[in-house]
């Protein structure tokens, strides 16, 4: 994961300059600067990596199929409510493919 | 138009709608090619044309290579679809690429260049239409497809909308038989379907691009920020792509299975894999296998010893890095897995010479 990760550093940063310190900061943990990221993000990564593990596991195991009928557009909806209240509206999408 | 837009999402009731309405088989296919024409205007109708000739260009290639007497007819159709499209993708996304290199190379060696570049628009998804028509040609090539005689059933695999900007790259073996047989209804697995769209539009909308800001931030000068930043930013962008595109992805395959089409696999949780080679195993599937079997095995694949095989592969990962853009960070980064693999590749088999070293030497007779 972190050579993978090193990677990335190589496919997102902008200049070579940017792409050392960000390896040198992701590496050997030499940043430079003062600014920092809530503590926070790490509790969400963390998150995110339990719905990832547990998505991978319900594709192959569908229960979801099973929910009820009448069951499944309320809380499908009710999804799609919550969903949209995260949406962005203020800040241009990211899209993958625009490279 | 974004599948996370509120326009497409009408789009798509209209086009659903009409669809399981009509009764003919090529009615169907007529209006989901018109419906797919008209989205791809929709981000810039200036390069239908480039598809129409690709799509053409394959169509008649297709007939070629089957009907071709000799062998070097048959390579001769088939170096006319794959120059016509690595041409248009050359010319388009790699142009001004080559010639500032090029530039940036004269002056290193003192000379003084006069190249211009043609600040071209890079038309959407032609990295993704032109992969998936080449590998119509070249499954009819090496024998592992019969090309279709309709003009219609090509042009919808090349355009068929849900995966016609962002992918999965379709092969022609899995899509062409498709559109043989009348989608059914009752057959749709709708729930699945809706669920699919659904974690695709959160991945994307709720998880990417709520990501993008602080990346964005990290990545505008990493110099700024501490390296704690650095440990939240970077596992962030990795998070940010997989849902990005995984997310994007998902809504194509449950648009098309909603429209009675199947489309594969693009992810199986990359994240949960072991090594590096696993994790190429479960990301952009369509990308690995079409790079594995148009590229990797071409070029000899594994066959030659573990020196071709390294060569093989740092040659496919190099070119799948340039496939992502056209700069030299993204060759590096290619590079950068491919000389991952190949040292994973020396890894194994080094412990599997040394695990059978162990066991001839506890076992008799050795083996």
């Amino acid at each position: 994961m972190w050579f993978f990760c090193a990677c990335l550093i190589v496919f997102r940063a902008q200049d070579s300059e940017g792409t050392w310190a960000a390896l040198q900061a992701f590496s050997f943990g030499k940043g430079a600067g003062p600014q920092v990221f809530h503590v926070a993000w790490w509790g969400l990564f963390a998150g995110l990596y339990l719905m990832h593990h547990l998505a991978s596991h319900l594709r192959k195991h569908p229960q979801l199929d099973r929910v009820p009928s009448l069951l499944f557009p309320v809380v499908y909806g009710a999804t799609w409510a919550v969903a949209l209240a995260f949406v962005m509206v203020d800040h241009p999408p990211f899209i993958y493919f625009q490279f | 138009m974004l599948f996370t837009e509120l326009r497409f999402l009408a789009f798509f009731l209209v086009v659903f709608a009409v669809h399981w309405t009509l009764r003919g088989l090529r009615t169907r296919k007529t209006w989901l090619l018109l419906c797919s024409y008209a989205f791809y205007a929709g981000w810039d109708w200036r390069f239908l044309g480039l598809i129409l000739g690709s799509t053409l260009v394959d169509y008649f290639a297709g007939i070629g290579i089957q009907d071709a007497k000799t062998d070097s007819h048959r390579r001769w159709w088939l170096r006319l679809s794959l120059v016509a499209n690595l041409g248009i993708l050359g010319f388009f996304k790699y142009y001004d690429f080559f010639v500032e290199s090029a530039g940036s190379l004269l002056q290193a060696f003192g000379f003084e260049p006069h190249l211009s570049t043609l600040g071209l628009i890079l038309p959407v998804g032609i990295s993704f239409f032109t992969f998936q028509t080449m590998s119509y040609s070249l499954d009819i090539y090496y024998r592992r497809l019969e090309p279709t005689r309709s003009l219609l059933d090509v042009a919808l695999f090349v355009g068929f909308f849900p995966q016609l900007v962002a992918g999965p790259i379709v092969r022609a073996s899995e899509f062409l038989p498709q559109l043989k047989r009348r989608p059914v209804f009752q057959d749709i697995a709708f729930r699945s379907a809706l669920l699919l769209f659904l974690l695709g539009f959160i991945k994307k909308s709720c998880i990417s691009d709520n990501l993008a800001p602080m990346v964005d931030a990290y990545y505008a000068d990493p110099t700024l920020y501490a390296a704690s930043a650095a440990w939240i930013a970077v596992p962030g962008y990795a998070i940010q792509v997989y849902c990005d595109f995984s997310g994007y992805s998902d809504m194509a395959i449950a648009c098309a299975s909603m429209l009675g089409y199947r489309l594969c696999l693009n992810f199986d949780g990359p994240y949960l894999a072991t090594s590096l080679r696993d994790l190429w195993r479960r990301w952009h599937i369509s990308l690995s296998t079409w790079l594995r079997d148009y590229l990797f095995i071409p070029l000899g694949g594994s066959r030659g010893g573990s020196f071709a095989t390294g060569r093989n592969l740092a040659i496919t990962m190099v070119l799948g890095g340039l496939w992502h853009g056209a700069a030299w960070k993204y060759v590096i980064c290619g590079g950068l897995h491919g000389v991952g693999l190949v040292a994973q590749g020396v890894g194994i088999t080094a412990s599997e010479h040394a695990y059978r070293r162990r066991r001839s030497a506890r076992c008799w007779p050795p083996s």
